[in-house]
């Protein structure tokens, strides 16, 4: 249950932004929600031990709204559809800034509060 | 398409996404493997999707629905991102394993999605 709701509000808050983002013949909706989603699953990771009841939170934020906020297929079928340039330039700016955010998050995470 | 089914398809695909991946756990314990085939599984539904929609008309709500709704929460990126870094942390050959999953992950979901599409719609 607690992955059937995260993952409601998670992908309802990734087509928010979608619509919101102007993709001027970029992806930048798709970059942003992968982005922000792994800073704030980082951030979860390194905190989620400290919480009430770590298991709920984790199914709920972590596997449900943040797994579904951030998406793999709709990366693979912008890849699919670019000149291969373009491609390799977007998919290494979606990994290295991913892993950052991802590492950002979690060093926070693990910052005293 | 409103905003309802998208999160009610993308909800459903997070729990695909939970059932499959605990079943891939039980299975290995090789880290980042689980959310690998996940992702590449959706690379290959999306392939055929598109291709399908080639062939077809789909029509577009439909397409959207099952792609930006039920592959949206099935396949994920923030996952993907923090099984890189787990395994880049864990022991002597954890950056190596870790580099492997990324390039795994990537030409392995493109590949997927550009062949899968290719077949369904040469």
């Amino acid at each position: 249950m607690a992955v059937l709701g995260g993952g409601l509000v998670g992908s309802i808050a990734r087509q928010v932004v979608q619509r919101a983002a102007d993709d001027d013949g970029f992806p930048w909706g798709t970059l942003s929600v992968n982005v922000g989603g792994a800073f704030l699953l980082g951030v979860l990771t390194s905190r989620v031990a400290r919480v009430r009841r770590p298991e709920l939170a984790a199914a709920f934020l972590g596997v449900g709204a943040l797994g579904a906020f951030t998406t793999f297929s709709a990366l693979v079928g912008q890849l699919g559809a670019m000149p291969l340039p373009k491609a390799m330039a977007y998919a290494s700016v979606s990994v290295v800034l991913g892993l950052t955010a991802a590492v950002s998050g979690i060093r926070l995470g693990r910052a005293p509060a | 398409m409103s905003l309802v089914w998208i999160g009610v398809l993308g909800s459903a695909g997070a729990l695909a996404r939970y059932e499959l991946s605990r079943a891939i756990h039980r299975r290995t314990e090789r880290g980042g493997v689980a959310t690998m085939v996940v992702n590449v599984i959706g690379a290959i539904v999306l392939g055929c999707l598109v291709g399908i929609e080639a062939r077809v008309q789909i029509g577009p709500d439909l397409l959207t629905a099952v792609t930006v709704g039920f592959l949206g929460g099935f396949t994920t990126f923030s996952t993907w991102m923090v099984d890189v870094l787990v395994l880049a942390e864990s022991g002597r050959l954890g950056r190596r394993r870790a580099a492997l999953n990324l390039a795994m992950s990537l030409i392995g979901g493109i590949g997927a999605y550009a062949l899968f599409r290719t077949v369904v719609a040469p």
